[in-house]
C-alpha cells in the first residue's frame, strides 16, 4: 500500500517539476533558518552544570550601598568584598567553598630563555577543580594548606604545559608568574571547558578555560592585574594594599557545596547570623538580603541568553510558518489541479481515506526532501554564525539532538502542511470532475 | 477598475488558497516591518559619533617586566622615543582608552561628601587618567576653558593619593553637575571626596565602554595611578595608522626587551570589535529578509501559475470578448495588489502585537506604525514582480481555448 502511494506521490512529482522543486526549496530554507537559530540557542542557554544542580550554590551578599540598589541582575551585587569571601572561607561551614577571582598574569620559563607573555588566570582555593569536575592530565591540585597560606603553587593548562615545558609531567617544576616563582603541582586537560562557562559568567560567559591557577590568598601578599570585573558605591581612603583589600569594592566570585536540605539550612543560618554580626560593625546597611543560587538560576541572573538569541529564534519561528502556509498553498494548488485524477479513483472505488492518506504521503515525500535539503542549508547557517560570531566557534555545531529535532520539525511540518490541501482533495466531488472530462 | 467584482468574485469562490496567500504576507509584512526596524536601530547604534578622531587614532599597551620602574621616567622616555617615528603628530598616556572595554568609572559631585545632600547635583561619567597631549591626540574640541598645562600632570601612587588635581570634563558632565553655570574654574568632587579643579570644557565624546548609558560622559584628569601598566594612544594621517601602529611597536619592545607589549589595535578597529555583535546581527536579519522575500516570490509564482492555469477558458473567453494582452496581465496584477493590500491590514495587526508583546516582556521600544506600509509597499513590489511571469503567460493564452476542450 505505501509503496503504491509513493510510486504515485514520485508520478506526481515529476509531472510538476518546478512546483514541487518551489515547494522543496520553501520547506527547505525554513527548516534551515529555524534549524540553524534553534541548535544556537540550544548551546547558549544550556547548563553544563545541571547534573549539580542542587548542590552547587552561587553566593550573593548584599553588602552595596545604604541609599541604592545594586543596578545589575536582581539587585544584589554579583560578586563579595574580598573580607566577605574570606570570612565565607574561613568560616569553613559548607561542605566546599570556593572564592576566586580572574586575573591576567606574565608568565615565563624560569630560566627566562622564552619571550614573557600574559596569559588568564584563575586566583581559586583548591575546590574549583572538584566542584567543576576539572580532570588532570599530570599531578593534582594544590593542598589544603597552601590555600591557607596563599602558597606559590600553581596548576596549568595542558596548552602551556606544552609552550614552557615540551608536554612533560613537570609536576615539582618551576615557572615564573609576575617575576616570580611558583611550583607545578599539577596540569589540566585541555579537553575541559565549559559552555557557557558557569562558574565565572562575567563579561564574556562564552570565555576559554584559563591556562594558570593559584592559590587565591596569593592576592594578600601583593596586587595581581586583574581581567574580571569590579564593582563598588564607596570612596574608601587607603594607606596600604592591605588595607585596599579590605575596601567595600566587590570582585570576587563565591561557591559552596551543600549537599542537602540540612546543609542548606544551616548555612541560610550561619549567612543571617554573619551579615547581622557586621550590621553590628556598621556594614551591610540594607535590609538583609543574600541569595545562593544553582547553576540554573545563576546562568538566568547573568541574562547569558542574550535578548538577540530569543529575537532570531523568535523570527526564524515565524519565518518557518511562513514557508509552511507557502508549502500549503503550493500544495492546495498542485493538488486541485489533479483533482480530475482523484475523482477518477473515487469513481472507481477509492475511499475518501485512501485519496487523503495517498496525498499525504505525496505532501510527506515532499517535506522529507525538503528537509534533508534544509539539513545541508543549515550547516551552511551554521558556518556563517562561525565566521559571523568569534565567540561562538565551539557553539554552533550540529549534534545529534539536532539531527534529530531537524528530523522531528521536517515529519511534523510537512503533515501539517499536507493535511488542509490532502483533506480538501479527498472532500471533492466525483461527479463533477467525471462529467467534465 | 470595471474588473474589480468579478475579480472579488473569483477570489471568494476560491476561498482556502487567497485566504492563505494573505496569511502568508501579513505574516511576511509582520517579520519585515519588525526586523527592518530591528536593523534601523542597530545601525543608528553603530553609527554615533564617537567625538573622536577614530581613523587617525591607534593604541598600544606596555607592561612592566619584572621589577617595576618608576612609570613616569618609563612614559617620558617612551613618548619621547614614539615622537621620533615618521608621521607621528602626537601621542598621549592614557590610563583608559575609548572602546577598549578596560577602564573605571565613577560619580562626580558639586559638593564634598561631607556637605549634605541639599543642592547636591552628580552623575555617573568615565574617568581618564592622562596628561596635557590627550586633548590634541584624541581630537577633542574645547568647548570652553584650556588644555592642562604639563606641570599640572601628577603621578601618584594608590597610598598617596593626591588631595586635589585638575580636570576637563565633556559636556554633558558639565550640564548635569553645573547647569546654567560655567564649569571652569567651578571643583567637581570624584566619588563626592577627592576635588578636581575644572580647567576645560569639551564636547562629548564615547568613553572606554560605549554599552555604558553614560558612555558619552567623560572626565579627563590630570594625574596617572603608577601601575605597572599604561596605554600609549598614537596620532597620525589616517592612511598612515597601520604603518605607524607597526612602528610603534617595534619601537617600544626595542627600548625594552623584558617588557610585554601588546593590545596593539587601531581605535577603528577596537570600534569595529565592540559593535561586532550589532553588525553580525544586522547581517542575520538581513539574511532572514532575504530569504523571506525569496519565499514569498516563489509562493507567489507558484499560486498564480495554479491560477493561470486553472482559468485558461475564462481568460480565452476574455480574450475572445476583445479583451486585450494587457489587460489579461492587468487582471493578474490587480488580483496579487488586492491580495497584499488585505495582507498589510491582517500584517499590521499581527505586527504591533508581536511588538506589544517585546515590549511588555523585554522592555523594547513599540515599532513606529510607519515601518507597516514601509514593508506592505516592498512586499507589493516583489508580488507584482513574481506575478509578471505567470501573468505573461497567461497573456499568451489565444482565444481559441474558450470554444475548444
Amino acid at each position: 500500500m505505501w509503496n503504491y502511494y509513493i510510486r504515485l506521490a514520485w508520478i506526481s512529482i515529476k509531472k510538476t517539476p518546478v512546483l514541487s522543486a518551489l515547494m522543496i526549496l520553501a520547506i527547505a530554507t525554513g527548516i534551515a533558518a529555524s534549524l540553524t537559530t534553534i541548535t544556537l540557542y540550544s548551546v547558549i542557554a544550556s547548563n553544563p552544570m545541571a547534573h549539580k544542580n542542587d548542590t552547587l550554590f552561587a553566593v550573593q551578599l548584599d553588602s552595596w550601598d545604604p541609599e541604592e540598589t545594586f543596578w545589575a541582575a536582581n539587585g544584589v551585587p554579583l560578586m563579595l568584598t574580598f573580607r566577605d569571601a574570606k570570612a565565607l572561607y574561613q568560616a569553613d561551614v559548607a561542605e566546599e567553598t570556593l572564592i576566586m577571582f580572574r586575573a591576567g598574569l606574565t608568565v615565563r620559563d624560569i630560566n627566562g630563555q622564552q619571550l614573557p607573555k600574559v596569559e588568564g588566570a584563575r586566583m581559586t582555593t583548591n575546590s574549583f577543580f572538584s566542584l567543576f569536575d576539572v580532570p588532570f592530565v599530570y599531578g593534582s591540585s594544590w593542598d589544603e594548606s597552601a590555600d591557607q597560606n596563599g602558597a606559590k603553587h600553581v596548576v596549568i593548562a595542558e596548552s602551556l604545559n606544552h609552550a614552557i615545558f615540551n608536554g612533560e609531567n613537570s609536576v615539582g617544576k618551576n615557572l615564573l608568574l609576575e617575576g616570580e616563582s611558583y611550583t607545578v603541582t599539577g596540569v589540566v586537560a585541555d579537553s575541559w571547558s565549559l559552555t557557557p562557562s558557569v562558574y565565572d559568567l562575567n563579561i564574556n560567559a562564552f570565555k576559554q578555560p584559563e591556562t594558570i591557577y593559584i592559590p587565591f590568598l596569593n592576592i594578600e601578599r601583593q596586587s595581581f592585574p586583574s581581567w574580571g570585573d569590579s564593582n563598588g558605591w564607596k570612596y574608601e581612603q587607603t594607606s596600604s594594599y592591605q588595607e585596599s583589600l579590605m575596601t567595600e569594592q566587590v570582585w570576587v566570585q563565591a561557591w559552596v557545596s551543600l549537599l542537602d536540605a540540612r546543609q542548606y539550612q544551616d548555612y541560610e543560618q550561619f549567612l543571617r547570623n554573619y551579615i547581622n554580626e557586621q550590621k553590628q560593625l556598621g556594614r551591610f546597611q540594607r535590609p538583609l538580603k543574600f541569595h545562593l543560587n544553582t547553576p540554573e538560576q545563576w546562568l538566568a541572573i547573568n541574562a547569558v541568553v542574550s535578548q538577540d538569541n530569543r529575537i532570531l529564534v523568535g523570527l526564524s519561528l515565524a519565518f518557518l510558518l511562513v514557508c509552511l502556509v507557502n508549502a500549503v498553498v503550493l500544495l492546495l494548488a498542485k493538488f486541485l489541479r489533479k483533482a480530475p485524477e482523484a475523482g477518477l479513483r473515487r469513481a472507481l472505488g477509492a475511499s475518501r481515506q485512501a485519496i487523503f492518506i495517498q496525498h499525504l504521503t505525496e505532501a510527506v515525500v515532499i517535506g522529507s526532501a525538503g528537509a534533508a535539503f534544509g539539513l545541508a542549508l543549515s550547516w551552511l547557517g551554521l558556518l556563517g554564525i562561525r565566521v559571523l560570531y568569534a565567540d561562538y566557534q565551539q557553539l554552533a555545531v550540529m549534534s545529534l539532538t539536532t539531527l534529530f529535532g531537524a528530523l522531528l520539525l521536517a515529519i511534523v511540518s510537512s503533515l501539517l502542511s499536507g493535511i488542509l490541501p490532502a483533506w480538501q482533495i479527498a472532500r471533492a466531488q466525483p461527479a463533477r470532475y467525471l462529467k467534465s472530462q | 477598475m470595471m474588473h474589480l467584482f468579478p475579480l472579488l468574485k473569483m477570489l471568494w469562490r476560491s476561498k482556502i488558497g487567497p485566504a492563505l496567500i494573505i496569511l502568508q504576507l501579513a505574516l511576511s509584512i509582520a517579520i519585515i516591518s519588525n526586523a527592518l526596524f530591528f536593523v534601523n536601530n542597530r545601525i543608528e547604534q553603530t553609527s554615533r559619533p564617537t567625538g573622536i578622531d577614530q581613523a587617525q587614532l591607534a593604541r598600544v599597551w606596555v607592561k612592566d617586566g619584572a621589577e617595576s620602574s618608576e612609570l613616569q621616567q618609563m612614559v617620558s622616555r617612551d613618548i619621547a622615543a614614539l615622537k621620533t617615528l615618521t608621521g607621528i603628530e602626537s601621542a598621549a598616556p592614557m590610563g583608559s582608552v575609548p572602546f577598549s572595554h578596560s577602564g573605571y568609572s565613577s560619580g562626580f559631585h558639586n559638593l564634598h561628601a561631607s556637605a549634605g545632600d541639599a543642592g547636591r547635583l552628580r552623575t555617573p561619567a568615565g574617568v581618564v587618567e592622562t596628561d596635557h597631549r590627550a586633548v590634541d591626540t584624541l581630537g577633542l574640541k574645547l568647548i570652553a576653558g584650556r588644555n592642562f598645562l604639563p606641570e599640572e600632570v601628577v603621578y601618584f601612587t594608590r597610598e598617596n593619593t593626591p588631595a586635589s588635581a585638575h580636570a576637563i570634563i565633556s559636556q554633558s558632565v558639565a550640564e548635569q553637575v553645573f547647569p546654567g553655570a560655567s564649569a571652569v574654574g567651578n571643583t567637581i568632587y570624584l566619588a563626592g571626596e577627592i576635588p578636581l579643579m575644572v580647567v576645560g570644557v569639551v564636547e562629548d565624546f564615547l568613553g572606554y565602554f560605549p554599552s555604558l548609558d553614560f558612555a558619552q560622559r567623560n572626565v579627563l584628569i590630570s594625574a596617572i595611578e603608577k601601575k605597572i601598566s599604561i596605554n600609549y594612544v598614537l596620532r597620525t594621517e589616517a592612511s598612515k595608522v597601520d604603518s605607524l601602529l607597526y612602528d610603534a611597536e617595534k619601537m617600544l619592545r626595542g627600548l625594552d626587551g623584558e617588557r610585554i607589549v601588546g593590545e596593539a589595535a587601531t581605535i577603528s578597529q577596537l570600534i569595529k570589535n565592540h559593535y561586532h555583535a550589532d553588525y553580525a546581527m544586522i547581517i542575520l536579519l538581513l539574511v532572514v529578509m532575504s530569504l523571506l522575500v525569496l519565499t514569498n516570490m516563489l509562493g507567489i509564482v507558484g499560486i498564480t501559475t495554479f491560477w493561470v492555469n486553472q482559468r485558461r477558458r475564462q481568460i480565452g473567453i476574455r480574450r475572445a470578448l476583445g479583451a486585450t494582452r494587457a489587460a489579461i496581465i492587468r487582471l493578474f496584477l490587480l488580483e496579487n495588489t488586492l491580495l497584499v493590500a488585505a495582507a498589510t491590514l491582517l500584517g499590521a495587526f499581527i505586527a504591533f502585537w508581536a511588538s506589544h508583546l517585546l515590549v511588555q516582556r523585554y522592555a523594547f521600544e513599540l515599532l513606529p506604525w510607519h515601518y507597516v506600509p514601509l514593508a506592505g509597499l516592498a512586499v507589493l513590489v516583489i508580488a507584482l514582480a513574481a506575478a509578471t511571469l505567470p501573468a505573461r503567460r497567461a497573456a499568451l493564452i489565444s482565444p481559441r481555448e474558450a470554444v475548444c476542450s
